[in-house]
């Protein structure tokens, strides 16, 4: 552990007068940087973008790293977590780091989307979901699948369930919010082992 | 190392291809240069920074002292010659008006502007008050400067009251008459005939422009000023603008004395030496020094004379004119020369006026910035914990 935190400092030590060197730093953690993200927003395509934006950021400022014993890496999630704290508070990923060094603003590949969200391993989160919608009655767990999973306009829902639109909001909102009390537990231990 | 994620590895391209183009930048310049320019730049901002906020502070500083305007200088020149008395004096006079006159600033003195004006004191004769104060003169009876103007009726002037023995005052009045059509040459005639009513009054210049106006400058005994004034104001139907200055001279007269009484003395020591004096080289030696002394003296007696003949006989210029004729254009101001022995005085004292300026800002602006900098401190420090929640 000690010769990693040594490793990583000397490299962006290096990086400073050999800016290529950055791209071993950046290897090393990029994938864990991209999960960090991935559980924290549970949204593949804004993960990607904060990973990005991340490391752009800490390219342009690898001078002004100092090596006090926490390691590059500590540096690194600092500069990520000031990243994520932006995103939360303004709802969209920054990209001033990334244009400054003249970098395009890429998306994710077809093929990226499954492979990120292997990243968050969804597995306690698909069986918590199945728990909480058991827990459903019939009307409203049918009513969630037209309006969340089909996306169809409430008034159509309302029309296949044989009710009125105002019933129909009522059971999507009222299956919402158990889902979420069940899901919440769930979610907050993702996050503690992401730590 | 190839990851799976096509993602990673493009952004891998992307900052190596940053990478490249900040290698090619620093083979362009030394990067030991560029290490070098660093912290040169950061003291440059910093002192940016400072530039910027000395130039703050002096602008709100320059806009503080001139909110104060004149009654400051008052103030400033009042300290400093008279002390305390200075300061009830020169707040005095920067006291508003009464209700229905405009407070008259110093400069709007000497213009005969159309607007009633309130009494108003200047500077300077609001520390030659304080010294006709000191003699133990009623600074009202001292000094006083005002103009008028009023739709016909002469507005009761605050009279200058002949001071003691001890006091010197130079009036000067200038009256702006309208008078009815037709009638220029009669009451221009009469003007110069309010001189000759007082003894030893006399016109002192006049001049007509067209038949229709024309202005007259008239001396008269300073004992009978108001009377000549009143005399002036009832020749017209209207007057359109009327201005009483008195500039108290009794420093100048008292210095004057002063100096003479030394010369006089030393001529009288001089002439006995003369009498005493045992040789011709001794003889010539104090016969010169006789002279230089007689020749001051002199030159102290005529501006006694000229000092007292100010004092003694006030000055009043008139305009006449004609309902509906124009007025008089006044004649165009001599350009100043420019002192260059001045010059330097003029530097240091803009250069002082600027120091002050800025340390005044930085009176207001300093307490500001602290208060500012700590609600910031508590702001960022709440979004901190917010975040963190």
């Amino acid at each position: 552990m000690e010769e990693e935190f040594s490793a990583d400092a000397e490299l962006l030590a290096l990086s400073r007068e050999q800016p290529e060197a950055f791209g071993a730093f950046y290897r090393r953690h990029a994938q864990n940087l991209l999960r960090y993200f991935a559980r924290r927003t549970l949204d593949p395509e804004t993960a990607a973008e904060l990973t990005a934006e991340t490391f752009a950021e800490a390219f342009a400022s690898r001078s002004r790293f100092r090596d006090r014993g926490s390691g590059a890496a500590a540096w690194l999630y600092g500069i990520a977590r000031h990243q994520l704290g932006r995103y939360l508070r303004a709802g969209a990923v920054e990209s001033r780091a990334r244009r400054r060094l003249g970098m395009p603003e890429r998306d994710l590949q077809p093929g990226d989307y499954e492979r990120v969200e292997e990243l968050i391993d969804f597995a306690p989160l698909r069986a918590a979901l199945a728990d909480a919608l058991d827990l459903l009655t019939e009307d409203q767990r049918e009513a969630m699948r037209l309006r969340v999973m089909e996306e169809r306009p409430y008034e159509e829902v309302a029309r296949i369930l044989e009710c009125t639109e105002a019933t129909a909001r009522a059971r999507v909102s009222r299956g919402l919010r158990r889902v979420t009390q069940v899901l919440e537990p769930t979610r907050r231990q993702m996050l503690r082992e992401a730590d | 190392m190839k990851s799976e994620i096509r993602f990673l590895n493009e952004l891998d391209e992307d900052l190596a291809e940053a990478a490249w183009r900040e290698s090619l930048k620093g083979a362009r310049r030394p990067r030991s240069r560029a290490v070098r320019r660093r912290p040169h730049r950061r003291i440059l901002m910093v002192l940016a920074g400072a530039v910027a906020f000395l130039t703050l502070a002096g602008t709100i500083g320059w806009f503080v002292t001139r909110g104060q305007g004149g009654a400051s200088q008052e103030l400033r020149t009042g300290s400093v010659a008279l002390g305390s008395r200075a300061r009830g004096l020169a707040q005095a006079s920067a006291t508003p008006a009464p209700s229905g006159m405009e407070h008259a600033s110093q400069t709007s003195l000497s213009e005969q502007e159309a607007a009633f004006r309130a009494p108003s004191f200047d500077q300077t004769q609001s520390t030659q008050r304080l010294a006709a104060g000191d003699l133990g003169v009623a600074p009202g009876a001292m000094n006083a400067s005002w103009s008028a103007a009023s739709g016909g009726v002469l507005p009761s002037l605050p009279a200058i009251t002949t001071p003691g023995d001890m006091t010197r005052i130079v009036k000067t009045g200038q009256l702006s008459i309208v008078i009815g059509s037709g009638t220029f040459q009669d009451k221009f005639r009469q003007a110069a005939l309010i001189a000759a009513n007082y003894r030893g009054g006399y016109v002192q210049s006049s001049s007509t422009s067209g038949s229709r106006s024309g202005t007259l400058t008239i001396r008269v005994p300073a004992a009978r000023f108001e009377d000549a004034m009143s005399a002036l104001a009832a020749l017209g139907t209207r007057i359109e603008s009327q201005s009483v200055t008195g500039k108290n001279v009794t420093s100048q007269f008292v210095d004057l004395g002063a100096r003479l009484s030394v010369w006089q003395q030393q001529l009288h020591v001089l002439n006995g030496l003369l009498g005493k004096a045992a040789s011709p080289e001794a003889t010539i030696r104090y016969t010169n020094l006789i002279m230089d002394v007689q020749f001051r003296i002199e030159e102290i007696k005529g501006n006694l004379r000229v000092l007292r003949n100010e004092a003694d006989m006030s000055t009043i210029k008139a305009s006449l004119r004609e309902e509906g004729a124009p007025a008089p254009t006044p004649k165009p101001e001599k350009v100043a020369k420019p002192n260059l022995g001045n010059a330097f005085q003029h530097a240091v004292a803009g250069f002082l006026a600027v120091v002050a300026a800025v340390v005044v800002g930085l009176g207001y602006l300093v307490p500001i910035s602290v208060l500012l900098a700590l609600a910031g401190l508590v702001f960022l420090r709440i979004r901190r914990r917010r975040t963190a929640a």
